[in-house]
């Protein structure tokens, strides 16, 4: 079957599947993806900026991967992707498991492991994959709110994802643009290239 | 002179850079504004650019003059410099008065289609832009000065049509590569080994 794109909320997800449950592998990031969080801003804002210090979170996530192509088909459809793009958000899942699920209460509401988790100004999107196995097509979902008491955090979701265990792996889905203009072909091995990419999130822009 | 350099470069190190121009800009509220560079009347800019990194390891007095009189074109002009991530082969006895050449997978990176390389005739492979810049070369396999490069009319999904016949006969197996029109910049390396053994670092970017 053909490699078809993700869309989740009207944008781009950089998750490929066979066009049916299957994730293409390349689109699996090699090794773990490399996050930082930056907050480039001035400490003390001068006189004259009106700047909205309390409703806008400012900290961003710029995130690092590399995608290793192994077929003439896969390069394009990453290199159509990264020229598509250019100047367009899409979002791009952790592949982390951002959640450690301790008890699933319905489809919907989650007790995960205190994680001080502090979604208060975030608003944030999920890939949930909810077998566990990040080769099956996940839902994407948007956190809706989130309670933290002493000892556990809840997430709930905006719809049910059905058959989630304390195995789902839940992925912060980030809102990103291309944070590099370079595509570098690279080679990787017998048949084989990487190619690294870079991303910033917009946060702001996370509806 | 208009030639190609028809040396096959060393796997290790080989790698196409692709690459848009645009400025990036954080405003003072976190907004991240993406300007894209490009003069709407300046067509060079209207696609991304190519710079391609190779290292070639070169045995024999001739072959180390040849390479070193091209090297020499490519500072002092230009070169047509091969795209090895889009290799084909040719796949038929390909002669004059022939235009149109059967192709099938080269085996580097499987490019099972010609929509998988950047030929696209007169258009660019992923933005399908106009791009003049780019040629097939025919190369023998087994004489790489049995090579030329042609202009393409059309390409079809195992096929590409030229705008005129081969001077030269090729036949399976042989090679026929996309080619960009470029410079070899400063890191172009060039160090002769005892009179027989070259070996060439060079960067070319496209024109």
């Amino acid at each position: 079957m053909a490699i078809t794109r993700g869309t989740y909320g009207g944008r781009a997800v950089l998750l490929y599947t066979d066009g049916s449950t299957s994730v293409e592998s390349f689109c699996i990031p090699l090794a773990a993806m490399s996050r930082k969080i930056i907050n480039n801003y001035q400490l003390v804002g001068y006189a004259w900026e009106t700047r909205a210090h309390d409703s806008i979170k400012k900290t961003q996530y710029e995130l690092d991967a590399s995608y290793v192509l192994q077929t003439g088909e896969e390069r394009k459809v990453l290199m159509d992707f990264w020229s598509d793009m250019t100047f367009a958000k899409f979002y791009i899942p952790s592949w982390k498991k951002d959640y450690n699920i301790t008890t699933v209460n319905s489809t919907t509401s989650l007790d995960i492991s205190r994680s001080y988790i502090e979604l208060t100004g975030v608003t944030r999107h999920v890939a949930v994959f909810a077998d566990g196995n990040l080769t099956t097509a996940p839902s994407y979902r948007k956190i809706t709110s989130s309670n933290v008491d002493a000892t556990t955090d809840r997430i709930v979701l905006d719809s049910a994802v059905t058959s989630m265990t304390t195995s789902t792996v839940i992925c912060n889905l980030f809102l990103v643009n291309m944070l590099s203009d370079d595509f570098t072909i690279s080679n990787f091995g017998k048949n084989k290239t990487v190619v690294s990419l870079n991303f910033i999130e917009d946060q702001r822009a996370t509806l | 002179m208009s030639v190609a350099l028809p040396f096959i470069p060393l796997l290790e190190g080989y790698s196409e850079k692709y690459f848009v121009v645009r400025s990036m800009q954080t405003c003072d509220d976190g907004q991240v504004l993406f300007t894209n560079l490009q003069d709407v009347d300046d067509n060079t800019l209207d696609w991304a650019k190519v710079d391609v990194r190779a290292k070639y390891s070169v045995l024999g007095e001739k072959d180390c003059a040849a390479i070193e009189n091209l090297l020499i074109e490519g500072k002092d002009n230009f070169i047509w410099m091969p795209l090895w991530w889009s290799q084909m082969q040719i796949d038929e006895t390909f002669t004059s008065p022939d235009v149109t050449v059967d192709v099938t997978d080269s085996s580097i990176l499987n490019n099972t289609s010609t929509a998988h390389t950047q030929f696209q005739g007169t258009e660019w492979g992923y933005t399908n832009e106009p791009r003049p810049n780019i040629r097939a070369m025919l190369m023998s396999a087994s004489d790489h000065y049995v090579n030329e490069v042609l202009e393409i009319s059309s390409v079809a999904s195992t096929s590409i049509t030229l705008t005129s016949a081969p001077t030269n006969t090729y036949v399976s197996g042989d090679f026929i590569t996309p080619v960009i029109k470029a410079v070899l910049n400063r890191s172009t390396v060039f160090r002769n080994r005892h009179q027989i053994k070259c070996d060439v670092t060079i960067l070319a970017s496209e024109l």
